[in-house]
């Protein structure tokens, strides 16, 4: 038949990964402890078929129809492995082999699957109008016997204004080269959970060397999608002679039977089970413009985006998630997933340099034992940013290029979850270097300052709280680069079609208030999908600083 | 060709379906591990010793936190927390919060235990018939122990609120309740009634495992906690006169691996052990990088006000207290030394205590005299024999010979003990043990999730 066409995919991807570790017997965190030496393996294969039919069909050259139908399977495996002995002979040998003694190995081997079955129906007419209906029937090995499916249908219009006759005859077609109005409404599901979260499972363990078992997950059957219905508005444009161009889109987000952990009493048995519970909203703008500010023999580009997003969790069936630990996020209604919840910091009291913390009641008490009682607990910040995005310039010039990169994130605060032992006024036995700040700790009666009195062997206020809060917003110059390309005429004589010279900076230079190493580090994903673990939005923990890094070349062409 | 490749379309279709069905490789389905009741036993008693973790073994219950916060929360005069763990901090300096880790732990893995014991209790069916008397003795006691040592921790007798009984188990969610605490008289009545059907089903030899003698011991140590003299003196002269158990050579020998006086213990080897995790008991005493595998932390150090109390030549002084060589240099107990022995949970000197102690109190002579009793402690010791004792003597002894292996706050909280301290601001002060802060408090996870459960008085 004319127009059909079928066609089928299939892909393997395949990532290996051996690791070898030594440890020589004078390292000194641990003098004396004999030298060790370690080998890992891990192994992740991922499959893919994908197969699909397409239809196609014209008719009076102004009704275009496309319909797709097909199916796809994905299945990923994990391996692993780790073996670790202790006792080389010296410190020549640093391989596994010469270990005296095996201290530890672990072997892990999980997959998990999805299939799906799904239909498209697009259809345009004259290029003008623009519509488009879809459905999937998603399946994943991750959710209850019963529960495996979910159906998620979507439909989107467009309109092509500057196609309509009556817009041509306004001749102002190069003023607004291209407009376009917009709008979907779709179903998506989120299966981001570990592999077996539904069963209920037993685990193996040891008593001396027998082996038993023990119950290790609390069985949910139902354990099922979450799904999140998207609502679109917007515009794309191209204006001035295609010098600006752009877009704008509004959108609602409101996710059900959101994939949560729910604590548990634990006279149960259990402390935590995977459950749907609750609902949350998203609101946000997403803004995008890039012009040709100059396009003479001197150019300059300019492209920015920004993103606002409001996220509000509106139900948990009456079970707040509340922290737990050194974590301080929580799932409260009326408030962002994941905002920091916990004791607030009232400072240090000058006359003792005692760090205190600010009671229900409003009183401060040094004692934190009594003040960490989740009646104390308020909101400390929200690890969402106000606003985020990017800009780029480039700007163009007899050969020479030069790009300048920057990215921003607005309003958001970072839990810096390591000061507890990174800034604690020595408590941790020194087995961290502290933070600059700590520097201005409380010396005597009368200092103002936010740093208690260090105590060694003593904690003053090195726990969990609001203390370790703090604003994350940054600006930083991503990249830059300069370049030279080297002139045609040249180039000619060298047989050669093109060279250029390039030096390229990135993350030179950040404007922030944040303490600790890196404001960046913390940025998750924005619209912070809802999988459980994505409850520890915002969190620093010993992260690693974005490398500085410089880098020259040259770009051959032939 | 495009009939060829519809057929292959529908083909692959129809068995998509089936590769949704993925097993995990490193766990079972509950249903199928239920059929092996025996595996579920040694489960249980990985449990309560150097049970799984996170990041593989830990120093839960008898691996840890049972026995370091019995001495920590008794540390006056005795010994001190010199480690960076903020939890232990707490313990050792009565400024305990809801929520602690080390105190949400023992709540979650005693529990945790219980449920699996209550699911072999439910399950026995499934056992050969030979076989159902001993694994519901085993779980019986397990579930005993754990309440009662759970209950020690927590119980405050001004509200004679004890802790939950759990005896049914919790096998999905839709079983989960919300029990409250039980009167102390309740949890008792359980725990005996558990310990003593144990007591009857048990074998009468096992040396890994819980046997007749074990139930007989533990149910001795839980009289004794009730003040039930009579029957604490009946069970630890059963225990001491069955002769199964015999006091060790030398002091040593009873601790750092298996010995004829240890009547239970924690089960280790080199691969599986609370010893080398970060928070095992000997990661924490111990204070020698000589001894294989020791992380020697020396976080626990040991005041001279205690080691005045023996005698100079007291070989529990001169060969269980060394002059650590860690980083610390902590002066620490040798009991907790090499991370791959078992842990000695319950000896025979405790029985002989035992029987002094109730023999002394009813004036009576069971077994053999008070002083006869201690002076078998302490001639093992080389200290001097007592020519008579009174009831100070023998709690005194309990304190020497029981030292840092989990029963000091236990003892001063039965007996009423007082002593004289110091606050914070440095004014002398009566310390009683009774005192409502040397009471645990519900771990706040529990409070949040269970609004049947009530706080001890001193977290309100």
């Amino acid at each position: 038949m004319k127009g059909l066409n079928f066609r089928s995919e299939a892909g393997v991807d395949v990532l290996a990964l051996y690791e070898y570790g030594w440890q020589g017997a004078k390292f000194p965190v641990s003098a004396g402890t004999p030298s060790s030496g370690k080998y890992g393996t891990s192994r992740v294969i991922n499959y893919n078929v994908n197969n699909t039919f397409t239809y196609s069909k014209e008719l009076n050259e102004v009704h275009s129809f496309q319909l797709l139908v097909g199916q796809s399977l994905q299945k990923s495996t994990a391996e692993s492995a780790f073996i670790q002995g202790q006792g080389l002979p010296t410190d020549n040998f640093q391989y596994l082999a010469n270990a005296a003694q095996n201290t530890a190995f672990s072997s892990s081997l999980t997959s998990f699957s999805y299939v799906s079955y799904f239909g498209r129906l697009n259809y345009k007419f004259s290029n003008k109008y623009l519509l488009s209906a879809s459905i999937r029937n998603d399946g994943s090995s991750r959710f209850g016997r019963n529960t495996q499916y979910g159906w998620f249908p979507s439909a989107s219009v467009g309109w092509i204004l500057t196609e309509e006759g009556f817009i041509k005859d306004l001749g102002i077609d190069r003023a607004i080269n291209f407009f376009k109005l917009k709008g979907s409404i779709g179903k998506t599901g989120n299966s981001e959970i570990s592999n077996f979260a539904s069963r209920g499972l037993y685990s193996s363990t040891f008593f001396g060397d027998r082996a038993g078992l023990y119950p290790t997950q609390i069985a949910n059957n139902d354990l099922s999608w979450e799904k999140t219905t998207q609502t679109d508005v917007g515009v794309e444009y191209t204006l001035a002679n295609n010098r600006i161009s752009g877009g704008v889109d509004y959108y609602i987000k409101n996710t059900n039977d959101l994939l949560l952990a729910l604590p548990l009493a634990s006279t149960s048995g259990y402390s935590s089970t995977l459950r749907n519970l609750g609902k949350m909203t998203n609101k946000g703008w997403d803004i995008y413009l890039n012009t040709r500010n100059l396009v003479g023999k001197f150019k300059w580009t300019t492209s920015f985006n920004i993103s606002f997003y409001k996220n509000k969790v509106t139900d948990l069936n009456g079970q707040p998630i509340l922290p737990t630990g050194r974590s301080l996020n929580a799932a409260l209604v009326g408030q962002p997933l994941g905002i920091f919840y916990g004791v607030p910091y009232a400072g240090v009291d000058p006359v003792t340099g005692d760090a205190l913390f600010t009671l229900a009641d409003g009183t401060t008490t040094n004692n934190w034992s009594k003040a960490s009682q989740t009646a104390n607990f308020r909101v400390l910040g929200n690890p969402n940013p106000t606003h985020y995005g990017g800009i780029t310039n480039t700007f163009e010039y007899l050969g020479f290029d030069l790009t300048v990169f920057g990215q921003w994130s607005y309003g958001n605060k970072i839990y810096q979850s390591g000061g507890v032992f990174q800034s604690s006024g020595f408590t941790n036995f020194g087995l961290d270097n502290q933070t600059l700040d700590q520097l201005h700790y409380w010396k005597q009666d009368g200092d103002i300052t936010n740093v208690p009195r260090p105590e060694l062997d003593m904690n003053n206020g090195a726990r969990t709280s609001g203390r370790y809060v703090s604003d994350g917003s940054y600006f930083r110059f991503k990249t830059i680069t300069l370049g030279y390309s080297l002139p045609k005429a040249v180039l000619d004589k060298f047989k050669i079609s093109s060279v250029k010279i390039y030096a390229t900076g990135q993350n030179l230079f950040t404007m922030t208030k944040y303490q600790g190493n890196d404001p960046e580090i913390n940025y998750t994903a924005p619209n912070a999908t809802t999988q459980s673990a994505n409850l520890a939005n915002g969190v620093d923990y010993y992260s690693a600083p974005q490398a500085k890094s410089l880098i020259f070349g040259i770009k051959l062409g032939f | 060709m495009k009939k060829i490749s519809l057929l292959l379309f529908i083909a692959l279709t129809l068995s998509c379906s089936k590769e949704l069905d993925i097993n995990p490789t490193t766990s079972v389905d509950a249903n199928q591990a239920k059929q092996s009741i025996d595996l579920l036993v040694t489960g249980a008693y990985s449990l309560i010793g150097s049970g799984p973790g996170a990041g593989g073994q830990e120093g839960a219950l008898y691996g840890t936190d049972l026995l370091l916060n019995a001495d920590l929360l008794a540390s006056e005069n005795y010994m001190q927390w010199r480690g960076t763990f903020n939890q232990y901090n707490e313990v050792s300096n009565k400024a305990i919060s809801t929520t602690n880790t080390s105190i949400t732990r023992m709540w979650r893995k005693g529990y945790g235990a219980i449920n699996l014991a209550n699911t072999i209790l439910v399950s026995l069916d499934k056992a050969k018939e030979s076989d159902r008397n001993t694994f519901k003795g085993q779980a019986l006691f397990l579930r005993g122990i754990v309440h009662f040592e759970l209950l020690r921790f927590w119980m405050e007798p001004s509200t004679n609120l004890g802790v939950p009984l759990l005896t049914q188990p919790t096998e999905d969610f839709a079983q989960i309740q919300l029990p409250a605490r039980a009167t102390i008289d309740a949890c008792y009545t359980s725990i005996i009634a558990d310990l003593t059907e144990a007591q009857t089903l048990l074998p009468a030899a096992d040396d890994v495992y819980a046997n007749k003698i074990t139930a007989a011991a533990f149910l001795a140590r839980v009289y004794l906690t009730k003040g039930d003299y009579n029957n604490a003196l009946t069970s630890a002269d059963a225990v001491i006169s069955s002769g199964t158990y015999s006091l060790t050579g030398s002091v040593e020998e009873a601790f750092n691996g298996s010995s004829s006086e240890s009547i239970f213990e924690i089960q280790q080897t080199t691969l599986n052990n609370a010893g080398t995790a970060n928070d095992g008991l000997t990661t924490f005493y111990a204070c020698d990088p000589s001894v294989p595998g020791s992380a020697s932390r020396g976080d626990v150090g040991i005041n001279n006000q205690f080691i005045n109390l023996y005698e100079p030549a007291d070989k529990r002084v001169t060969l269980l207290i060394y002059n650590g060589t860690c980083n610390k240099a902590s002066v620490t107990s040798a009991k907790w030394k090499d991370p791959y022995a078992n842990i000695s949970v319950i000896r025979l000197s405790e029985m002989y205590l035992i029987r002094a102690e109730c023999n002394e109190r009813l004036s009576s002579s069971v077994g053999d005299t008070p002083v006869n009793d201690v002076n078998a402690i302490r001639s093992k010791a080389g200290a001097t024999p007592y020519a008579l004792v009174v009831l100070g003597d023998i709690l005194l002894e309990r304190d020497l010979e029981l030292a840092f292996e989990g029963q000091r706050i236990h003892d001063y909280k039965r007996t009423g003990k007082q002593i004289a301290g110091v606050d914070n601001q440095g004014n002398p002060i009566t310390i009683k043990y009774t005192d409502p802060q040397f009471i645990f408090p519900i771990p706040q996870t529990e409070i949040n999730t269970n609004k049947n459960l009530a706080q001890n008085s001193y977290y309100h």
